[in-house]
Formats: C-alpha cells, sequence, structure tokens
C-alpha cells in the first residue's frame, strides 16, 4: 500500500455520512466508531488476517443490536458479530465492509441458579469471569480456552470454543443450554432452555459453532458444574516426543479419560523458560501435564495407573503437583506458552489440526519433518488427549517470504491431519484461515447441506459473509496441492 | 439394491394408516435413491428401524413408503484405542453395546427398548435414560453422521475425531428430528470405557417432598453419580423411592453408596437398601423400560427445571389422581419426568401438561393409544407452550430447505412439521 493511499485510508472526514449518523441515534454517539484511526483495532482479531469495517457498533442491549441490524438489512450492508478479538481463524475480520457490532458492553451475568446450576449471560461476558461468579458455589463453567481470561462467551458460541478440560468434560455445544439470538431480519428468536428436552430441531445446537453466520447471539444460557472434590495434578518429563506421544495414546487406549492431558514439546518449553516460567525442566524434549479429578477414593488407583503408564512408555520423571499453587503455576505455563513463543520469533501461526488419538506419533514425526523440510520452527503445546493438535510455527513477518512458507507448511500439516482421518480444526473455527481447505473434508453435496442450513437462517447471507465455505478457486487449488504435495 | 421383502406393509402400519409399500434397503445409497425417488413421485416417507418408537410424534398427515434400515446394521469401523465406532443405522443398539463390551467398552445411553431399538431410531427420537446425568444425551456422544436426503444425497457431517468444529453442525440437526430432515444412514460415536463397579442405593420416603430435597441434594453433589432418579410404582413399590446409581472404580463407588446412603437417612428415609449385581441390573432395566410397550396406556413426559420436580409431580402425589397417574418415574438433576396413566387418563393428562406448561417446561405425550392421540397435539397436549415460542418459524424454515417436497414423515413432527 502507498503512503498516499494509507493517508487518503486514514484520513478522517469532517461529518459521519447517514449511515453512521443513524447508527449514533441508535447507541449514541460514544459507541460508534467510524472514523479510519477509531477502525484500526478492529481489522484485526488473533489470526493473521486483516479486514476493514465501515463501522463499529458498540451495543449496550438486545433492542439496539435489534436495530442496528435492521439498519443494516436496510441498507444492506453486511453484520459481523464481533466478541473480544481473541478468535484464531479470522472469524471477526470483515472481507466485505460493513458493520461490526461489538458486545464487549453487554456484560452482565443475568442470572445465577445455583439451585439448577445453570447460568444466563450477555454475551460480552468474559468466559473466566464467569467461573469467578459462581465459584463461590462449588461451581464453574467447564470450557476453558487458553484466552479465558480475555474471550468472551459470545465469541466462545461462535466458535464452539474448547480448552484443556474439554477431554473429560465436552467444548461449548455440551455446555450451551439454549441462546436468546437475532436473525439477519432483525428478529429475535429463543432456543432451548434452561429447562432440558424443549420439544423440537435443536437450533441451539446448530447456532453454536456456526461462526456468526447464522445469528447474533444476545443471551447464553449455560449449565454449569461442580468443583470436583480432589484433584491431583502430574507433570511427566520425557527425552522425545515419541514417547510422550505413546504416553498419551496408550492412556487413552487403557480407557483413563483424565480431565486434562496436555502436551508441551521442548521448544515450548525453551520459550517458556526464556519468558521466565519457572518449574519445566530446560533440558526435556517434551512433558505431559496430566489432571485427573474426582472423589478422593478414587484418585489414589487413578494417579497409580497414569504414573506407571508414563514410566512404561518412557517418563523419565513424574512431578506432582503438591500444592494449588504449584498446580497454578503449571497452569500458568500451560496457559501462557503461546504467549512465550514470542521469544523464539516475533510471529506464529497457530493450527488447529485434529487427529485419531492412536495416530499422534506418526503425526508428530510429520511436523518435525515439515518443519525441517521448510526450516521453520514449530513448537508443539496442545491438547494431546482429544488429539487436537496445536502446531505453531513460529516466524518473522519481516523476513520476505517467510509468511507464504508458513503457510505452505501449515497446509502439508493439514493435509497429513485429514489423511489420518482427521480434520482442520478442533476449536478454532475455519473462518478465513481455513476454508481454502474445506474440501478436503468436504463433498459438494455436504457443503449444499450446509448451504441449506445457512439459507434457513440467513436467507441473503448478510451475516458474515465469506467465510467458511471455499470460493471455487480455492477448491481448485486445494485439489492441486492435495496432488502434487506428497510426505 | 432394493429387496422387497416378504414382509406386508400392514406390518409396517401406524394405527389404520398402511403405507403403499416397503422398502427395505441394503445400502445407504439405495436409501437415499429410495428418498429422492419418493420426493420427486410426492409420495411420504416413514423412516422404519425396529418400530419400536413409532407410537411418538403426531399421525403422518400421509405415509405412503415404510422405509426400512434395519439391513443396515453393521460396525464399519471400530478402533476401541480411539473410543470411537461407526456403524450402520440399523445396528440394534445391544448389538452395538455387545461388540462394545467385548473391547471393555459401551455407549452411555440407556434408552426404553434397549434391546430391540436400533441406533437409527434412538437418536432420531433422541431416546435417553438415567445415565444422561453423568453422560450426557445423543447429542454429546455423536462425533458424525451420514444421512440420506430426499435430494438422493449422501451428506457427510462431523467426522471420526473427539473434537471437531470444522463446517456446521448438522448431526444436531438430525438427532431428536424424527427423521423429518434427513434419514441417518451411518453414525460415528464416541464411547466410554465400562466403569470397573456399579451398586444402586434405594431409598423409601413417606411423602414426594423428601424424594425430591434428598435426590436433588445427591444429584447435585460432589460424588457425580451416575443416575438419580425417584420413582413411584416402579417395578411394584408403591411407594415414592429415590434411586441412586453409583458407578466407577471400587473405591469411589463405595464412596458414592456411602454418602447417599447418609443422606438418604438425614433426609428422613424410611428405609435404605443397596442393590448390586443382578438386582441393580434389573431394576434399572425397569426403569428403562417404565411405561413403554404397555397396551393402552399412556406414557406423558414432562419437564421443568430441577428444583421445580416436587410441583411438577403434584398432579402424580395426592390420592386421588393416583387412579389416573399410576407410577412415575423422574430424572431428579435433569427435571424431567414420565408419568404413566394405566388408563390413558385423558383428563390426567392434559392436567399434568399444564402444569408442567405453567412451570415453564413442555409436556410430550410419548406414547399413547389411537383414541387418545386422536385429536390433540402430542408435542403440547395441552396446547399452552407453542403459543409462547418464537421458534417454530426457523424450525420451519429449517423443514423447508431439507425436505421441501414434504417427503419425511410429513406432519408427525413439532409445530405441524
Amino acid at each position: 500500500m502507498s503512503a498516499a493511499t494509507l493517508i487518503e485510508r486514514y484520513r478522517a472526514p469532517a461529518e459521519p455520512p447517514p449511515m453512521i449518523a443513524e447508527l449514533q441515534a441508535i447507541c449514541g454517539k460514544a459507541h460508534v466508531l467510524w472514523r479510519p484511526d477509531e477502525l484500526r483495532t478492529y481489522e484485526y482479531d488473533g489470526s493473521i488476517d486483516v479486514g476493514h469495517p465501515e463501522a463499529v457498533v458498540l451495543v449496550g442491549s438486545r433492542d439496539e443490536a435489534v436495530a442496528v441490524v435492521k439498519l443494516a438489512c436496510r441498507y444492506g450492508r453486511p453484520i459481523v458479530a464481533r466478541g473480544a478479538g481473541t478468535g484464531l481463524s479470522g472469524g471477526a475480520i470483515m472481507t466485505h465492509g460493513g458493520i461490526a457490532v461489538g458486545f464487549s458492553r453487554m456484560r452482565r451475568i443475568l442470572e445465577i441458579d445455583v439451585e439448577n446450576a445453570r447460568a444466563v449471560c450477555e454475551p460480552g461476558v468474559v468466559n473466566l469471569d464467569l467461573t469467578k461468579a459462581v465459584a463461590q458455589h462449588g461451581l464453574y463453567y467447564a470450557p476453558d480456552p487458553s484466552s479465558q481470561a480475555a474471550c468472551s462467551l459470545g465469541g466462545n458460541v461462535a466458535e464452539n470454543s474448547g480448552g484443556a478440560h474439554c477431554l473429560a468434560y465436552g467444548v461449548t455445544t455440551n455446555h450451551v443450554v439454549g441462546l436468546e439470538v437475532i436473525l439477519a431480519d432483525g428478529s429475535v428468536v429463543n432456543t432451548g432452555s434452561a429447562i432440558a428436552d424443549t420439544p423440537g430441531y435443536d437450533l441451539t445446537g446448530l447456532v453454536v459453532g456456526s461462526e456468526g453466520t447464522f445469528a447474533l447471539v444476545t443471551k447464553v444460557v449455560v449449565r454449569l458444574m461442580r468443583v470436583q472434590e480432589s484433584v491431583r495434578t502430574l507433570l511427566a518429563i520425557y527425552d522425545s516426543v515419541d514417547a510422550a506421544s505413546k504416553t498419551t495414546s496408550t492412556i487413552i487406549a487403557a480407557g483413563i479419560i483424565p480431565a486434562a492431558l496436555e502436551m508441551m514439546d521442548g521448544l515450548t518449553i525453551e520459550a517458556l523458560r526464556r519468558a521466565g516460567h519457572k518449574g519445566l525442566p530446560s533440558d526435556a524434549q517434551a512433558v505431559l501435564l496430566v489432571e485427573v479429578e474426582g472423589l478422593k477414593e478414587g484418585l489414589v488407583e487413578l494417579v497409580d495407573q497414569v504414573e506407571r503408564i508414563c514410566v512404561q512408555e518412557g517418563a523419565r520423571e513424574i512431578r506432582t503437583a503438591r500444592s494449588s499453587e504449584e498446580r497454578d503455576q503449571l497452569w500458568k505455563a500451560r496457559k501462557g506458552a503461546l504467549g512465550a513463543l514470542g521469544q523464539i520469533k516475533p510471529n506464529y501461526y497457530l493450527q488447529d489440526g485434529v487427529i485419531p488419538r492412536t495416530r499422534l506419533l506418526e503425526v508428530l514425526r510429520t511436523v518435525t519433518e515439515v518443519s525441517e523440510r521448510y526450516d521453520i520452527p514449530i513448537a508443539n503445546v496442545f491438547h494431546a488427549g482429544d488429539g487436537n493438535l496445536h502446531p505453531c510455527l513460529v516466524f518473522d513477518q519481516r523476513v520476505p517470504g517467510d509468511t507464504a512458507k508458513v503457510v505452505a507448511a501449515g497446509a502439508d500439516i493439514l493435509r497429513k491431519c485429514v489423511e489420518v482421518g482427521g480434520t482442520l480444526s478442533g476449536e478454532h473455527g475455519v473462518g478465513l484461515e481455513k476454508q481454502a481447505y474445506m474440501s478436503w473434508v468436504f463433498t459438494p453435496e455436504d457443503f449444499e447441506a450446509m448451504h441449506r442450513i445457512k439459507r434457513a437462517f440467513d436467507p441473503d447471507g448478510s451475516l458474515n459473509p465469506g467465510k467458511i465455505f471455499p470460493t471455487p478457486d480455492q477448491v481448485e487449488a486445494a485439489a492441486r496441492l492435495w496432488a502434487a504435495r506428497s510426505l | 439394491m432394493i429387496a422387497t421383502v416378504d414382509r406386508p406393509p400392514t406390518q409396517y402400519a401406524l394405527a389404520e394408516l398402511v403405507p403403499n409399500r416397503v422398502e427395505c434397503v441394503a445400502s445407504a445409497e439405495a436409501a437415499a435413491a429410495c428418498l429422492n425417488r419418493a420426493a420427486q413421485e410426492g409420495e411420504a416417507v416413514v423412516p422404519w428401524g425396529a418400530g419400536t418408537k413409532q407410537s411418538q410424534g403426531n399421525f403422518p398427515a400421509r405415509y405412503d413408503v415404510a422405509l426400512d434400515m434395519s439391513a443396515l446394521d453393521s460396525i464399519i469401523e471400530y478402533e476401541p484405542a480411539d473410543l470411537v465406532v461407526t456403524a450402520g443405522a440399523g445396528i440394534t443398539l445391544a448389538a452395538l453395546q455387545r461388540r462394545l463390551a467385548e473391547s471393555g467398552q459401551f455407549l452411555p445411553l440407556d434408552p426404553p427398548y434397549s434391546q430391540t431399538a436400533t441406533l437409527g431410531g434412538t437418536l432420531a427420537t433422541n431416546a435417553r435414560g438415567p445415565s444422561r446425568l453423568l453422560y450426557g444425551t445423543a447429542r454429546d456422544m455423536v462425533l458424525g453422521l451420514r444421512v440420506a436426503t430426499p435430494q438422493g444425497e449422501l451428506v457427510k457431517s462431523g467426522g471420526r475425531v473427539v473434537k471437531n468444529v470444522v463446517g456446521y453442525d448438522l448431526n444436531k440437526l438430525h438427532i431428536g428430528a424424527l427423521g423429518t430432515a434427513g434419514v441417518m444412514v451411518e453414525v460415528t460415536l464416541k464411547v466410554q470405557p465400562l466403569p470397573a463397579a456399579e451398586a444402586t442405593v434405594v431409598a423409601t420416603f413417606g411423602d414426594l417432598a423428601g424424594a425430591c430435597r434428598v435426590a436433588s441434594r445427591i444429584a447435585h453433589s460432589i460424588l457425580y453419580p451416575r443416575a438419580v432418579d425417584i420413582a413411584r410404582n416402579v417395578s411394584g413399590a408403591p411407594e415414592w423411592r429415590v434411586l441412586v446409581w453409583a458407578s466407577g472404580s471400587p473405591a469411589t463407588v463405595e464412596r458414592q453408596v456411602r454418602d447417599a446412603t447418609d443422606w438418604c437417612n438425614e433426609g428422613g428415609a424410611r428405609s435404605v437398601d443397596r442393590l448390586d449385581g443382578d438386582a441393580h441390573r434389573s431394576l434399572w432395566r425397569s426403569v428403562v423400560e417404565f411405561g413403554r410397550a404397555s397396551k393402552g396406556g399412556a406414557l406423558l413426559k414432562v419437564t421443568c427445571l430441577p428444583n421445580k420436580l416436587g410441583a411438577l409431580l403434584m398432579p402424580a402425589s395426592d390420592a386421588g389422581s393416583m387412579d389416573a397417574i399410576t407410577g412415575v418415574v423422574a430424572r431428579a438433576g435433569n427435571g424431567v419426568a414420565y408419568l404413566y396413566s394405566e388408563s390413558a387418563n385423558v383428563g390426567a393428562i392434559l392436567s399434568a401438561s399444564a402444569v408442567a406448561t405453567a412451570l415453564g417446561g413442555s409436556a410430550v405425550l410419548e406414547e399413547a393409544p389411537l383414541n387418545l392421540k386422536d385429536g390433540l397435539d402430542v408435542w403440547d397436549p395441552a396446547g399452552g407452550a407453542s403459543g409462547r415460542r418464537d421458534d417454530l418459524p426457523l424450525m420451519r424454515a429449517v423443514k423447508a430447505q431439507f425436505d421441501p417436497e414434504g417427503t419425511l414423515n410429513p406432519g408427525r413432527y413439532v409445530g405441524g412439521i
């Protein structure tokens, strides 16, 4: 982009155009961002994509959101919902212009029903804030994405977010029981309920994970879980990624479903060490973070079993967190791992492929091969128990050609995931990031079924356009890529 | 591939409605072809597994073809080390469970008709049982589907891995949809290791309120039992009973049994017993099959918030109504109850439905003789729930997209779908 174009783009017009003025009338001037410099933050999310909204509206209520949707409808402008902007697949990036509806002001927990273990929240409620609010009752909200201190429930619903403890308790869709949504024509629909088994189609289950392309979520009804009596957190330390992979497969095959089973490899550990995290052995090639919980009577045997498998598969040492502080420290390292990768290179490209848990060893070896072939360091920090990989390709955007290399290397890894019977994404969503590879997984008939459900919710395609579905060009390119690359 | 079987259409009758023909398909492709042909001819198809739950739903508006799926009964892929299985929709749940048990695993779904029902029929009706407290329902277990459509296509959703956000989650559309948006031909499921130990605590209470209080305490506790049900007149016992299904490692089960027993005693139970082995299994079998396959009786499912169960069950608690509602099973942790009326008493069914509706919940008449079903909406017998819903137009829009000709089970589903 030339300097002249940049200056042109960020030069503020004196008076708001008519659509902006109308938006201001709905939400108040302070909550409508439209000058180019104000919009810059909203050109990004947690992915590597960039787009340009025409306006960002920070709605304060359901009714304001309805009015904004109706206005957008009238002006024929696309609408993209935005939570905390932590999404990793470009779901909140605006590729077709239009209005971004931000929910950061709608952050009230409307109801906590302790007896029935339910909560009703506005979409802007931060994931961890809900757990903090119900902790005094011995309850918590189970899905715990690494970004849980920042990400919002509305965003979680859009992406069907997972987290470290989803191995035993499931992802967002298993915990959301009802929604209030706004359709593209401005009508409000309540799906599901705090009460079980609403007769009819599971519209709630359809909206969760639809990446903002079906409706805007204005209320989320979730079920809460009771904090388990007792928890044990183990750190198994390995001299090879292979041994840690084998351990994971063996634990699952033995029918043990820990609350969490996470892996971090040598490069991740090194990054954490440089970032000042303590408590991880600096020379380890891999560690497994295993958490089991339940009644205290059951844990002794379970911990024993897990330890035996770790040792049998080659762990050189097993440490047990002796206090909640030690446990917190281990989890802080795990959840801070992505941030720490900045110690290696300034940028990372995070992938999210899922594979059958019996294929971990094989696929992680492929990741190493890809890393060597492209000469790109890849850190692995992921939900091993779910088979949900997170290869982080670390690079420097400023180095010419590096970004292209990273994208190509990522495609090789995703292809391997699909080849072994897995898929492209476990919890981050397709968005812009993976739409190019969707035809590796789905046939034209599968896409047609998805278009049908999309048309039922959003016949004119005005909600979050340009996402999920590949363009014909992308389908062609994906076919060429599949045929050309051999691993 | 379509074998016209010797089973006569009368075996597929829904009350007096008899289909013109029966198609017993031997492949997924044949199922899709059958649907497409019917759609083009303007025929109405009733998908059929074992037929155990064909009493559910309203009468179809039209009925031309019975599509028998029971030949699609193979296990297509099973990798025990991944805890994932793929099977044809026509397999019986019992056959699937037997195969899984050989590897020490199971599908933690315990719906009625567990010996005869097919997997497809179980999922299409979203049938569930007491274990939902710990394990959830079908929507928490289905990883992937292959579905035959009226357009003659075979469509895949989800996959074979335990976490998956790629593409819209159309698995959710078909679970509990009564085959109105497509017919499942292949299902991939997440399975679980069989628990090492199990036992049941049975406590008897003098009144409903006492039973509810104790059941709620146990169901929402850190004990995480597999199931906590409240029952009356199930396998004979005329009193209100709380049934606690303990499961896990032997040590865990002992702890669950001990605490549950203590809490029942503290809560004023008249008697507390422990059941193991066959007695434990047979009790839960009778709970699961309660009110099913009975000739002439009616089974009503009602829901409310779990802490309102006492009010929901009131119609079944006073002596006067006991002639009408003759038995009860309630899922204490979920707020779901099944009321059985041996004489299929219309007044009792309607007033119990109205109670559920007034509590904000729903009522569904799951099993009923012909004369009772005729003239009322089984999805809202008292008629008070549909009016306050705002999601029915969207459901109809979904139906119109997936089955524009109204080929699949027309008129049987919620809101006239």
